[in-house]
């Protein structure tokens, strides 16, 4: 008869959503995007005067300007607002317009072709009373958190100067937000596991599905020789671009050429991403819980926080309880530590303001100042709606971080990095998810320590 | 044949009715002197709360109003902390005006 060896019981972490502010109820798309400037401002504005006053221990109370346009010329002041970044090469649509006239493509590109930055720059500061042109004084602070250059539109400060005669603001120093509460975490004692995977990329005909094969049977618990070694993976992340980019050509800004009804070949062909797709998902959710992050290339809406994947399109993998479909950007917590993550979007975007690096290893390391630069200035997508599409939301602004989370990631980067952001008592595990399809790679987080490593798949035949 | 007489109205001069409210906004100067003469007692009423409720509308601090309804932009100023007047709560509840933001 054959022996049974002991039972190994797959380690379980205590799961809660909390991304339910990015959920989208009813969609109106009548008002305009001034109102989540305006409710960005004024979700942010009472802590960034207290991190003013924390920063900055030498003011006095009254230095600190309830609005803009109570700034006296000659006096130093602290001013509160949003940033503004003129930039020549940001493509702007009025341009757009003036240049093509009727006939404008109608879909912009995705991904910017040239980055903005550029000598011209003007960074300009706002309220709801008013705005003014920053001028960097020569004996500034030397900000040590933050270079200038990761100031961008949309985020909001606290800059400390003068107002000149000229009715420039001359800068002493800037302050983001630096720090914000963590929630407690009750760490569990055992190591067990969290697989962030991103850019699965289904349906590309040029990849070998022999690396998907792979990646599957190592999460069900299969591949490893050891099996307690296995079974302390408690759950997996698939964190956007699951399906790959569709070939009709809207990334170029065309429209589909033809408009008649396409055939079932057609059809069929169109629908095999999503149904490989569910087949691995299945794979997945009958041994392991999941959280199922849409991407760029998924097919859900266009405009951050994109929507959960609808149940109908992976109807098989719905049906195991199992597998969670989250918005992107994403938040829960696994047990006890929480996590904050995006498909990238956000950090693809920022990336295009700030100047040019050549090799692999600076921009990495560039990626990971941007998830740092986010977390200091409290705001997940501090470019959109700017360059970065959003729904134009009236009463809130979600992406505003409210708390700092214990792990924060974006998916589908170039390559893998992570470092640790600390302030204080608190600190944050920021991680850079490669993209599967491109780098073979997946990364496993031990959720007792926030301790990242990666696993990386190969074939040899 | 008949007549018909004129009846000169006195022209209003207040519009309040009960105890007075602490915070008004500025009355505007049309230039046309008293655009409401001429209209019943309860439309003058009426009128001067539309006014009111444009004010409140056009009012930089709470915000832009395209887009918003007024009942939202009101419960947004409010949990922002920037104090905004009630007598606009009151009115938009007694439903008789325009809640509905303006695209």
């Amino acid at each position: 008869m054959a022996q049974v060896d002991a039972c190994v019981v797959r380690k379980e972490l205590t799961y809660e959503e909390k991304w339910q502010r990015f959920e989208l109820g009813e969609r109106k798309y009548g008002q305009q995007y001034s109102q989540v400037y305006f409710n960005r401002l004024n979700m942010m504005r009472e802590q960034l005067k207290k991190a003013a006053l924390q920063r900055w221990s030498s003011l006095q109370e009254d230095s600190i300007m309830e609005r803009m346009v109570q700034a006296k010329d000659g006096a130093e002041s602290v001013v509160v607002g949003i940033l503004f970044k003129e930039m020549k090469l940001k493509p702007s649509i009025l341009q757009e317009y003036a240049k093509h006239g009727a006939a404008m493509m109608p879909n912009p590109p995705r991904r910017a072709e040239k980055l903005y930055a550029d000598e011209s720059d003007a960074l300009i500061l706002e309220d709801e009373t008013g705005r003014i042109q920053l001028e960097f004084h020569e004996e500034r602070e030397i900000l040590k958190d933050l270079r200038e250059e990761f100031l961008v539109s949309g985020l909001i400060v606290a800059v400390k100067g003068t107002k000149t005669k000229k009715g420039l603001f001359s800068v002493a120093g800037v302050c983001p937000v630096s720090v914000l509460p963590q929630p407690t975490t009750s760490i569990s004692e055992d190591d067990a596991y969290v697989c962030i995977v991103s850019g699965l990329g289904f349906g590309d005909e040029t990849m070998n599905p022999l690396y998907a094969d792979l990646l599957l049977e190592t999460l069900k618990g299969a591949a490893l020789a050891d099996a307690t070694e296995n079974f302390k993976l408690a759950h997996v992340i698939v964190a956007g671009n699951s399906v790959c980019r569709a070939k009709d050509g809207s990334d170029k800004g065309e429209y589909l050429k033809s408009h008649k009804a396409i055939d079932r070949k057609a059809q069929d062909e169109a629908a095999f991403p999503m149904r490989e797709l569910d087949r691995f998902l299945c794979g997945v959710a009958s041994a392991i819980p999941m959280e199922l992050m849409p991407g760029e290339n998924d097919p859900v809406n266009y405009l951050l926080p994109q929507q959960a994947f609808h149940p109908c399109l992976i109807p098989d993998s719905t049906k195991f309880t199992s597998v969670h479909r989250s918005t992107n950007p994403s938040e829960f917590s696994l047990g006890g530590q929480t996590f904050l993550g995006t498909s990238g979007q956000n950090v693809d975007d920022y990336m295009s303001y700030l100047p040019p690096v050549n090799k692999p290893a600076e921009e990495s390391a560039q990626r990971l100042d941007v998830l740092e630069s986010m977390l200091r200035f409290g705001h997940i997508a501090p470019t959109a709606p700017d360059t970065l599409a959003s729904y134009p939301f009236s009463s809130t602004d979600p992406f505003v971080m409210k708390e700092w989370p214990n792990l924060f990631f974006a998916a589908n980067q170039p390559s893998f990095s992570t470092t640790v952001v600390s302030e204080g008592t608190s600190s944050v595990r920021i991680i850079t998810v490669p993209s599967f399809s491109r780098t073979r790679e997946v990364v496993f987080v031990n959720i007792r320590t926030l301790e990242p490593h990666v696993l990386s798949i190969e074939i040899s035949l | 044949m008949e007549r018909y007489a004129r009846i000169q109205k006195t022209p209003a001069k207040e519009f309040r009715r009960g105890p007075k409210e602490k915070e008004e906004p500025q009355k505007v100067e049309t230039g046309y002197g008293d655009v409401t003469e001429g209209l019943a007692a309860e439309a003058r009423e009426h009128e001067a709360n539309e006014h009111k409720l444009r004010m409140f509308d056009l009012d930089p601090r709470y915000g832009p109003f395209i887009g918003v309804g007024r009942m939202e932009r009101w419960e947004r100023a409010q949990s922002y902390g920037l104090d905004p007047p009630n007598y606009v709560r009151e009115l938009l509840q007694t439903g008789k005006y325009e809640t509905e933001g303006r695209l």
